[in-house]
């Protein structure tokens, strides 16, 4: 055989087809493209639907049509549309050929838009279910009624059907369940199926002998009262959402629905996202924005392109333009909700706060609209917005365990702390500050000033040898002391500590664990940060300890005392102790018991 | 007096239930240290392993490193600490973790090469032990080689792409946007564009970052080409993709750099929002990536503005209470910051990456693409 070598470097010649292992293409569709042998309920509803839609075209003023599902419980299903049907020519070219779509004939370069299929592989998904897929199928343009009959080893029978008199024109596709697949053939799976993949379909489709049709949803919801929406979302969804917002622009059709608890980004979707009639996806992330976790979404797209697995959508600017209609449909949707019942809204932004939140980053509107409803942590407790503005001064921190910490300085000193250290409540407080021009700051390690008073000159003076001997005694801590008044008084001292301290006090406590592969890395980082963050020990001179503590001149005495208000600061804080200052702890507390001894 | 009880079950549904990043960090931060008072070796390595990954996957991958440490120690002191996980995953969870604690290095320009390699090495041994990994081994060699020498870089990918897949590969979306990312480096655009049509396709399942960072190896080699017109298609698609998040700054810088041709309004709303992300970043590629884009666009501002006001943070070094900033001034320091950053790389690497690749993006300015 003539070897094949990088292209250009010898001309080509010969050429030889592909040999396709149907059975290797079947364990592909089932195991890598299908998610579940079930989607072949999905095929068979889009073959039979875009039968249909072809003999609407071929026979003018025809705009009949349905699909009739007949099933023997656990062993076969009969599924007949009255399509256009195909002749003998079209089913050796369609039926046969992988990858030979009857849809993919083209009008002005592009599938009909009313197509919903376009890759010829559908059928291949009911190997997964059956060992046979038998077809009866009678054209429309007059043409012999045939049987096909396709086996998953690649080969076929074709008979012409000899008893014309009672066909019809149609198609019925007969499948026989395999062994483990049985489950997929009872009627009350297969009409879950035809809700779930069918619900949005044009087309009536019934379980022979029940008059019902399966999916007899409505196709434009607005102008519908929210009480239908929400009946209906309850039908589908089974739960009793908040409020529903319609949905109607070029590329989408459906409803928004409030889920009514709440939930996070990380949560399974749910969502019922519909192409061209036929269910695409639950997912719905490639269409929805990161913050729509907050809805379950009923939506039919129109001008989408799917992907080959027909589980998502193909990345164009038709896609990107509906993700714009959508941001704004929902936008006008809350904005209306706000205007005819803000009692609503504020139940609304109870649960989905964080949804919400994220959403107001984004969008100018969006944040004007709730801002006012927000709700922040603060050292007065949770404020809105709308109570924020009315302050005239405040001050915010990043950091939770540095909030709680400050919170009972700010109480005492009567003055606000707002915790931003919670997703989102940074960029959104900045924004508020702005936009309504407030007088709030960040509360950085240098505006600790604002906090914790300045002591006079002459009560520096008096407690420069205590900050002193503080100060000896913790530096090897990376920590450094200073001596403040602030509020509450009974509060003896105050362990501050920035982003860059706390990863050096991580940093260290893994040096004391000692791994083998990363104590050298720990080491380089430790050592390459050329100047060392320190943290900050305040102490209170307005607390009765350190008042006392002040006024004494045993250096050795500070010195322990010292340490033990350090450990007990940072156990305040919550921080984990260092093996070096657990062996300080102990020696200093020793040395207290011994001095208190002493001087008895 | 009655007991607190630990209770690690109810404590990860708590974390469960806080948005991922910081605020997982910081309870997950104080949970370890209750799993360690009580002794509960399972959570001690699970929560540990989840701030781990919180750290890798939505904060600065930096961070990962002192648990990943912790965790190690854990290990080697006693292996048994790790029987509490299912069988199936001990394996992986303790190459997972080491690999989240090496992958940073890379990012590193403090830690020596030498350091690099000696826990590669270490890496190499847990790989033969638990006989699972040498593909993500491969994958790791060749990041970090490319900011080393660009031909080695690709045979550690060969060799990555090569290898069977096990527990510890990345999704396989993931490992294409790489071998896109590995192609386009080696002017293999063809191979690129065959690596990526599956994910465009969207034949394979992916995580959130995978279409993010072959977006990205799109969008960076556009604009080192000079095609405005090529990089505004992918900057407009991975600017929808990128969330407001430490883990996205690169995004961020590509996206300013592409923007500040296109759509300065836009640029400027990604500069304020990630800028606040920088202060205290270790993870430095991110920072210049960052500060590369800015100084893309604040140099384009200065053709048109003299000034722009901003909300910046007050930790930024050349902060303004009013909020005035030259573009200028911001322009050159935005400049500096990266081109020192990127010589401590290349003093660490020991090659010319980012000098070269900080010449691509000043060629790109002077021809104004």
């Amino acid at each position: 055989m003539k070897q094949f070598t990088q292209k250009g470097e010898e001309e080509i010649d010969e050429r030889y087809n592909f040999q396709v292992n149907l059975g290797g293409m079947l364990d592909i569709l089932s195991n890598h493209l299908y998610k579940s042998p079930d989607v072949f309920i999905r095929e068979l509803l889009q073959n039979g639907a875009d039968a249909i839609t072809l003999r609407r075209k071929k026979q003018l003023g025809w705009d009949g049509g349905n699909i009739v599902i007949k099933i023997q419980s656990g062993h076969r299903i009969e599924f007949k549309d009255n399509g256009a049907g195909l002749n003998e020519e079209e089913i050796h070219h369609f039926l046969a050929v992988i990858g030979q779509s009857s849809k993919t004939q083209l009008e002005n370069g592009q599938i009909p838009e009313d197509y919903i299929g376009r890759f010829g592989i559908g059928l291949l998904s009911c190997f997964m279910v059956s060992s046979s897929i038998v077809v009866y199928t009678k054209s429309v343009d007059g043409s012999p009624a045939y049987v096909w009959t396709g086996f998953p080893d690649g080969t076929y029978t074709l008979e012409q059907y000899s008893i014309v008199d009672n066909i019809e024109i149609g198609t019925t596709i007969i499948l026989e369940a395999k062994h483990g697949t049985e489950y997929y053939f009872n009627p009350d799976k297969v009409s879950e199926l035809v809700r779930y993949y069918g619900l949005a379909l044009p087309v009536p489709v019934f379980i022979s002998g029940i008059p019902e049709c399966l999916n007899n949803v409505l196709h434009n919801f607005s102008g519908i009262s929210r009480h239908q929406l929400l009946s209906f979302g309850e039908w589908l969804f089974n739960e009793n959402f908040l409020d529903a917002i319609p949905v109607q622009t070029k590329h989408l059709s459906g409803v928004a629905y409030i889920l009514p608890y709440h939930t996070d980004s990380s949560v399974k979707k749910g969502h019922r996202i519909y192409l061209k009639h036929m269910l695409l996806t639950e997912e719905g992330s490639t269409l929805l924005p990161s913050w729509a976790f907050f809805l379950r979404c009923f939506l039919n797209t129109k001008n989408l392109r799917p992907v080959a697995s027909r589980e998502d959508f193909y990345e164009d600017e038709e896609l990107e333009m509906a993700r714009i209609e959508f941001e704004e449909a929902i936008r006008f949707g809350l904005e209306k909700i706000a205007e005819d019942e803000p009692e609503r809204l504020q139940q609304i932004i109870n649960i989905h706060v964080n949804a919400i939140k994220s959403m107001a980053i984004w969008d100018d509107k969006l944040f004007n609209l709730f801002i006012d409803y927000l709700p922040f942590e603060t050292s007065e407790g949770t404020l809105s917005g709308a109570a924020l503005k009315k302050y005239s001064e405040a001050a915010w921190v990043s950091c939770v365990p540095r909030f709680k910490q400050l919170k009972p300085i700010f109480m005492a000193q009567g003055r606000l702390l707002i915790c931003t250290g919670y997703t989102s409540d940074e960029e959104l407080i900045n924004k508020f500050v702005n936009k309504f021009l407030l007088p709030f700051s960040p509360l950085g390690e240098e505006s600790m000033e604002l906090v914790l008073e300045e002591l006079t000159p002459f009560e520096k003076k008096q407690t420069e040898f205590l900050e002193q001997i503080a100060n000896n005694a913790i530096k090897d801590f990376d920590c450094k002391a200073e001596i403040r008044h602030f509020l509450p008084s009974d509060l003896p001292v105050l362990y501050t500590i920035s982003d860059d301290v706390q990863f050096m006090r991580q940093l260290q406590s893994a040096m004391d664990v000692n791994s083998n592969i990363f104590s050298g890395t720990l080491s380089s980082l430790i050592e390459s940060v050329e100047e060392r963050p320190l943290a900050t020990l305040y102490l209170n001179l307005n607390s009765p300890l350190i008042k006392i503590l002040s006024k004494i001149k045993n250096s050795s005495l500070i010195l322990s005392v010292s340490r033990v208000l350090y450990i007990q600061a940072l156990l305040a804080g919550g921080h984990q102790l260092h093996g070096n200052e657990l062996k300080m702890m102990n020696k200093e507390l020793l040395n207290l018991v011994g001095y208190s001894l002493t001087t008895l | 007096m009655g007991e607190t009880k630990f209770d690690g079950k109810v404590l990860s549904m708590i974390i469960d239930m806080l948005p991922d990043g910081k605020d997982k960090m910081e309870a997950l931060q104080d949970y370890i240290k209750q799993a360690d008072d009580v002794g509960n070796d399972y959570y001690r390595l699970y929560w540990r392993y989840e701030y781990a990954y919180q750290a890798t996957f939505h904060e600065d991958p930096s961070k990962a490193i002192p648990v990943a440490a912790e965790f190690d120690a854990i290990v080697e002191k006693s292996p048994e600490a790790l029987s509490a996980f299912p069988e199936d995953a001990r394996a992986e969870a303790y190459l997972m973790i080491v690999q989240m604690g090496i992958d940073p290095v890379a990012y590193m320009p403090q830690i020596p090469m030498e350091q690099w390699e000696k826990m590669m090495n270490q890496f190499y041994i847990l790989v033969k032990r638990y006989n699972t990994g040498l593909r993500t081994y491969w994958w790791q060699m060749a990041r970090f080689w490319r900011f080393v020498d660009k031909e080695k870089s690709f045979q550690y990918f060969q060799k990555f792409w090569k290898t069977g897949r096990d527990g510890l590969s990345d999704c396989r979306a993931c490992e294409r946007s790489y071998a896109v990312l590995m192609s386009l480096m080696i002017g293999d655009r063809e191979a690129a564009d065959n690596y990526s049509k599956p994910i465009k396709a969207g034949g394979l399942p992916f995580c959130k970052a995978a279409p993010k960072l072959y977006l990205h190896a799109y969008l960076e080699n556009a604009l080192d080409r000079g095609d405005l017109k090529e990089a505004s298609h992918f900057a407009n698609k991975l600017n929808w993709k990128i969330e407001r998040t430490i883990q996205d700054l690169s995004f961020f810088g590509s996206v300013m750099r592409c923007f500040a041709y296109t759509n300065t309004k836009k640029a400027l709303e990604r500069f304020t929002s990630g800028i606040k992300n920088i202060n205290g970043l270790w993870d430095q590629k991110k920072v210049y990536d960052f500060y590369k884009g800015a100084w893309v666009l604040f140099y384009e501002l200065t053709k048109e503005n003299k000034t722009v006001t901003l909300t910046l943070p007050e930790t930024f070094p050349l902060y303004t209470k009013d909020g005035v900033y030259n573009c200028d001034d911001l322009a050159k320091w935005f400049y500096s910051q990266a081109q020192d950053i990127g010589k401590r790389f290349d003093k660490r690497n020991g090659s010319n990456y980012f000098k070269e690749n900080l010449e691509l993006a000043c060629a790109c300015e002077e021809k104004s693409i």
